[in-house]
């Protein structure tokens, strides 16, 4: 019985769901708010085992844990938003948060950001009896020098806009730099398009597929709520 | 302290620091992990430009920041919002702030503030939606000072300028992309982290006609936004944006030191190229 009633809401929720490539209607507006409704509530619950988990369920093995009374205490700053005169103590919280969160992007970066990058771009300029490695070469160079160049702000020729030497081959760089990006762009997007429509072939195999009856039955109702939102807006 | 004195410790920390990595590299001690002297080096080195290039600028030395087309086009979005009598849209993401996209929602922040002061200068409703818990606080603190200090403190309603949806993606998604089609916007401003969500935010702005201007970092979302946004910040712009925009100048000499680091790696690009055919792998020593 649990697994037919789960069947239904899913294939229903996502007909609602899809209706709004339509019109915007009061099943989608149902559909919406249970699901931000209940991502809400999972969130809280998430929240509060994490922290029964990870804070107050080892303080309470002892005293080894004592620091663990740090973070809390951050978190409980939260709270001063809501008083007029203390709200700036939430900042404390929100800093560190953000701190800790530079900070990991941070350690990663000279080695997976720089060195690898560079070291992924000395390549032989000339590939003995491989024209085509030597072609992919001097592209792969030429691209990541343009994009570069490209992503450097406040380093710039002066004179950008006249002629000479420095602003040709500043400009030729970044010009390069922006079509190799837009070619990686476009292989991106395709890619994730593809895995797209992989995912609504998924969705159709195993939601609305098995449960066919259900389907119909919330594309019925989804015509007749665009057809009242049409009508109402007339 | 003076500005001296500071430099002056920084570069002593910086020696003590050298000095530990030779010391590491050449004792075996295992301080540095193996392969990461040179990257160690690099982040030292980085740290010094970037205070560095703080001191100067503090020292009222201007910074020459280049032309972003999609920073000028948030202007004019928000000043075509007014003359439609629409409302301006803007999102930075969803999640947790204390991850490696941290530096992309204090972007986001950023241009929240260039946002907020821009609808106060016009006259415009803002509505910010987000799914970051943590930054509830600062959003309404911006937007409530940028309508104080552009003389429009009846334009701020906490309630309906800072809307917090869920941390959740897809539910945080329908909901944002439900709230442009209620709310009519005109312009439709998303700075930040995003995923999969990038899509649906540029086709719901689309359907209604709204002026985009969006970016991100993140490398796999970047197509949509250049695709479907009429302007697009392209993977780093949005930092530079984002000190543009909130017009600090440490801010800014931070995005010159990062643009250092940079103008190194262009420079160890070419010099490994030159040494390459004489024998010498640069990339063997880097990763020393």
């Amino acid at each position: 019985m649990i697994e037919l009633i789960g069947g239904w809401l899913a294939a229903v929720m996502i007909v609602w769901i899809y209706s709004f490539v339509y019109k915007d209607n009061v099943l989608y507006r149902l559909a919406e708010h249970l699901f931000v409704g209940t991502a809400a509530g999972y969130s809280i619950a998430l929240s509060l085992d994490s922290l029964n988990r990870t804070a107050f369920g080892q303080m309470a093995k002892g005293m080894e844990y004592w620091h663990l009374i740090i973070p809390i205490i951050l978190g409980l700053t939260f709270f001063f938003k809501y008083s007029k005169k203390y709200y700036w103590i939430a900042r404390y919280g929100v800093g560190i948060n953000v701190a800790v969160g530079a900070a990991l992007a941070l350690r990663a970066a000279p080695m997976a950001n720089i060195i690898r990058q560079i070291n992924a771009t000395i390549l032989p300029l000339w590939v003995e009896g491989d024209p085509l490695k030597t072609f992919n070469n001097w592209l792969m160079i030429l691209i990541t020098l343009g994009g570069l160049t490209y992503f450097i702000f406040t380093f710039f020729p002066k004179t950008e806009g006249k002629a000479g030497p420095v602003n040709i081959v500043y400009k030729a760089l970044v010009t390069i730099g922006i079509y190799g990006m837009m070619v990686g762009f476009g292989y991106l997007f395709a890619n994730t398009i593809m895995t797209r429509v992989g995912f609504l072939i998924g969705i159709i195999l195993q939601y609305l597929q098995p449960r066919f009856d259900a389907t119909v039955v919330a594309m019925i109702l989804a015509i007749i709520a665009i057809a009242f939102a049409v009508m109402k807006k007339k | 302290m003076s500005g001296k004195l500071k430099a002056l410790i920084a570069f002593a920390i910086f020696i003590v620091l050298l000095i530990v990595v030779a010391v590491s590299y050449y004792q075996n001690l295992g301080i540095i992990s193996s392969g990461r002297n040179v990257a160690f080096v690099l982040l030292l080195i980085l740290f010094l430009a970037g205070y560095s290039f703080i001191g100067t600028a503090k020292e009222g030395k201007t910074i020459p920041v280049r032309k972003i087309a999609a920073f000028d086009a948030i202007e004019e979005g928000i000043a075509r919002s007014v003359e439609l009598g629409k409302p301006v849209h803007f999102t930075l993401g969803y999640g947790p702030i204390s991850t490696v996209n941290a530096p992309q929602y204090l972007a986001g922040l950023g241009v929240l503030g260039h946002v907020a002061r821009l609808c106060a200068k016009y006259g415009a409703p803002l509505i910010s939606t987000l799914g970051v818990p943590e930054l509830i606080a600062a959003e309404e603190e911006i937007i409530r000072d940028a309508y104080y200090s552009g003389g429009k403190p009846e334009l701020y309603n906490v309630t309906y300028n800072v809307r917090y949806l869920t941390d959740q993606q897809f539910a945080y998604a329908s909901a944002v992309q439900a709230t442009l089609h209620r709310e009519n916007v005109g312009a439709n401003i998303v700075v930040g982290p995003f995923w999969a969500e990038s899509l649906i935010f540029m086709e719901a702005g689309a359907a209604i006609d709204a002026f985009q201007v969006a970016g991100t970092a993140r490398e796999t979302q970047i197509p949509f936004f250049v695709l479907a946004a009429d302007y697009a910040f392209i993977g780093e712009e949005i930092f530079a944006a984002g000190a543009m925009a909130s017009g600090d100048i440490e801010t800014l000499a931070s995005i010159r030191g990062q643009d250092f680091g940079k103008l190194i790696s262009w420079i160890l690009i070419v010099v490994g190229l030159i040494l390459l055919p004489v024998g010498i792998k640069l990339a063997e020593y880097l990763v020393k």
